[in-house]
């Protein structure tokens, strides 16, 4: 796809495509410190039924964790014959681990190709893969009534995003994604393929900063249901909406060079009407993240990120005692420090 | 030349890149599919069935005993009945075997003795009578001769019951012409035979075995296991399936004497009330927790192939290749995708 797209660009602009790569690519490294105070997104319910039924903890100690991240990212800018058009590559990894909880070391990475043909005017492919991701320790009901096993699953998310400007300094956002969710063994009853469409209109306001608000609507299409034993006689597709404000406030706050908050509030409706199953029979959630954030710069090429998010998830049903075991909420902090470095050896 | 290699490595990097374009593929699980193929009401609990040919003999609960046509295998017909009344008891029927040789079925009411049924008149069935002793657990039939059987019983209170018949042409009637009872360490609520090796569930004492040399039938060893031994399998003398309720499963050879090859403990967490098998599938059934499908792996492994909802599930039999599952919900015929 990526070359294809090099190839077709090439042809148009009338350049050796390899020519097109010798530009410098900006490599940044990033060291993440973090915080979770509810590695497992346990419920109260949960947390205090965890003193007698360990096995709620898949055997750790403690429901936070500190974790780490180290992430190396690289972009190449390839200008264009046209001084407006730029081609854009980024690839990012990252490595995870949290201290106190061994089943929850993974790797992320994304990998982005984008067209730009002037100020807020882009095209962009980008690809996201999140490997064996640990939620927490579930029954195994496909064989088992009490036998517990890790619950891991993979992301690979494919988008299409374009941007266009409306006004000055407003422009509109909107993005097509197909994101395959796909459990690891023996959780392959939950696996999902979600298409999401969003739209995002973003409004930069002089002497402020950013504002934003974005609406996603997507639909997960529960693909094993009923594909495997008993635990897939239960339809896990679900329909989602969220919206999504963010504030950046980039004049300085403080020894601050730009701050930033946002909200967003996700509400998804599970298909699932199974009567003789009231902990999944017409379920609901909400969920709400509140995020705030704040930058500096310590050099030119060294930036330190703080970031602070609440989030807390309610389960509605008609019986309260499904509300009261999956309800939860979560405090994760975490600081990161990011080195930027120039290739160029042309 | 430089500038060649230079540009093809940029070339391998993007390919190596481009590839990871590709769609996820699902993580295929090692789960058996269970495909519904006919369901028919019993009205009672199907507690039993017994397949012979395109025959389905099924002990129905409070509903007597049922004969099912399979002939056109995905909708089962009703042929024939017969309630509690017309066999003259009054609780439930919870197993019936049916021997085609002979055209004889008997079926036990529960907990209670076993009823003989002559269907050897055509139309008619005539219930000859009840027979051998009260509070049998299950039994087995093997047949001697076309005009001779003998019927072991898991008696629950006297131990391993036998219970020889003869036809008598001239007065048209079976005789019972010889019996014995052979003591066992508990009590016994399971049997199943396999040439000439008896085993006996004693429930909270594990199992029995007995050994039958010419008629003069002797005790050869007893294992004690976990849980409730309910129901035995046996797949030959030394080699067999024990349903232990609570205590899940247990696969078990045993060569002929109590220090067993080997024995493997599976569906530990399951309420266990029969093993059957067919060839390497084993389909367990698991009371309210439904039927539950192993692999037997040689040697001596079995692994899960699934948990299947199918309701409360009492028996299963193979035939076919098709499972025929007893279940409150009636007769269930299912097949395994593997």
């Amino acid at each position: 796809m990526k070359l294809l797209i090099i190839f077709l660009f090439s042809l148009l602009c009338g350049q050796n495509w390899m020519n097109y790569l010798n530009s410098p690519i900006k490599w940044t490294v990033g060291l993440t410190n973090g915080y979770d105070n509810n590695v497992l997104r346990l419920s109260a319910v949960e947390k205090k039924d965890a003193a007698l039924d360990h096995t709620i903890m898949g055997g750790e100690d403690t429901f936070d964790s500190h974790y780490a991240r180290f992430s190396f990212s690289g972009l190449q800018k390839i200008q264009l014959k046209d001084r407006k058009k730029q081609i854009h590559f980024y690839a990012k990894g990252n490595v995870s681990n949290y201290s106190q909880n061994e089943n929850r070391r993974y790797w992320s990475g994304n990998l982005k190709a984008i067209y730009r043909w002037g100020s807020y005017r882009k095209l962009e492919y980008s690809i996201r893969h999140l490997d064996s991701y640990f939620i927490r320790h579930y029954v195994d009901r496909d064989i088992s009534t009490d036998q517990t096993a890790s619950c891991n699953f993979t992301d690979r998310e494919q988008r299409i995003l374009a941007s266009y400007p409306l006004q000055r300094r407003l422009w509109a956002t909107g993005f097509v994604s197909y994101t395959q969710r796909y459990f690891d063994k023996p959780f392959t009853e939950f696996d999902l393929d979600i298409v999401t469409t969003a739209l995002k209109v973003s409004k930069k306001i002089n002497g402020l900063g950013t504002i934003a608000i974005e609406g996603k609507y997507g639909v997960a299409d529960n693909i094993t249901f009923g594909k495997t034993a008993k635990a897939s006689d239960l339809d896990r597709s679900y329909k989602h909406f969220e919206w999504y404000i963010p504030f950046s406030y980039s004049q300085g706050f403080g020894v601050l060079d730009e701050v930033g908050i946002s909200l967003r509030r996700d509400v998804r409706q599970y298909k699932a009407e199974e009567l003789n199953d009231p902990l999944h029979s017409g379920r609901s959630h909400e969920e709400v993240k509140w995020d705030i954030w704040g930058e500096k710069d310590l050099s030119e090429k060294l930036t330190l990120k703080a970031s602070l998010r609440y989030r807390k998830r309610t389960t509605n049903s008609q019986f309260d005692w499904v509300s009261d075991l999956k309800t939860f909420d979560q405090v994760q902090a975490w600081v990161t420090l990011e080195w930027d470095m120039i290739y160029d050896r042309y | 030349m430089t500038v060649i290699n230079y540009r093809m490595k940029k070339l391998i990097l993007l390919s190596i890149i481009a590839s990871l374009f590709s769609c996820m593929e699902p993580n295929p699980e090692d789960i058996w599919t269970l495909n519904k193929i006919a369901q028919v009401d019993t009205e009672g609990y199907c507690r039993d069935v017994y397949i012979s040919g395109d025959s389905v003999f099924v002990a129905a609960g409070q509903a007597g005993v049922q004969l099912f046509d399979i002939s056109t295998i995905t909708s089962p017909t009703l042929i024939w009945s017969m309630s509690l009344s017309e066999l003259g008891v009054s609780k439930e029927i919870s197993q019936v075997e049916y021997k085609s040789s002979i055209k004889q079925l008997f079926a036990l009411e529960s907990n209670e003795r076993p009823i003989h049924i002559d269907l050897s008149l055509g139309d008619t069935a005539s219930v000859v009578g009840q027979f051998s002793s009260e509070q049998t657990k299950e039994f087995r039939v093997i047949i001697k001769s076309t005009n001779s059987f003998t019927m072991y019983a898991a008696d629950n209170d006297d131990g391993l019951k036998i219970s020889t018949f003869e036809y008598d042409s001239s007065f048209g009637l079976w005789f019972n012409t010889a019996g014995d009872e052979i003591a066992s360490v508990g009590n016994p609520n399971g049997i199943d035979i396999y040439e000439n090796e008896i085993v006996l569930t004693l429930d909270q004492l594990g199992i029995e075995a007995f050994h039958n040399e010419g008629g003069s039938i002797t005790s050869s060893y007893h294992i004690d296991l976990e849980g409730n031994a309910r129901a035995v399998t046996m797949e030959n003398g030394g080699e067999f399936y024990i349903a232990c309720e609570d205590g899940g499963a247990f696969r078990l050879s045993t060569g002929f004497s109590a220090q067993w090859e080997y024995m493997v403990q599976f569906a530990k967490d399951l309420f266990v009330t029969h093993v059957t098998s067919n060839d390497h599938q084993l389909a367990v059934s698991c009371a309210s927790n439904g039927l539950g499908l192993y692999e037997a792996v040689q040697p001596s492994a079995v692994e899960e192939r699934g948990i299947h909802d199918i309701g409360y599930v009492y028996h299963s039999e193979f035939s076919n290749g098709y499972v025929f599952a007893a279940t409150r919900e009636g007769l269930q015929i299912l097949q395994i995708e593997e």
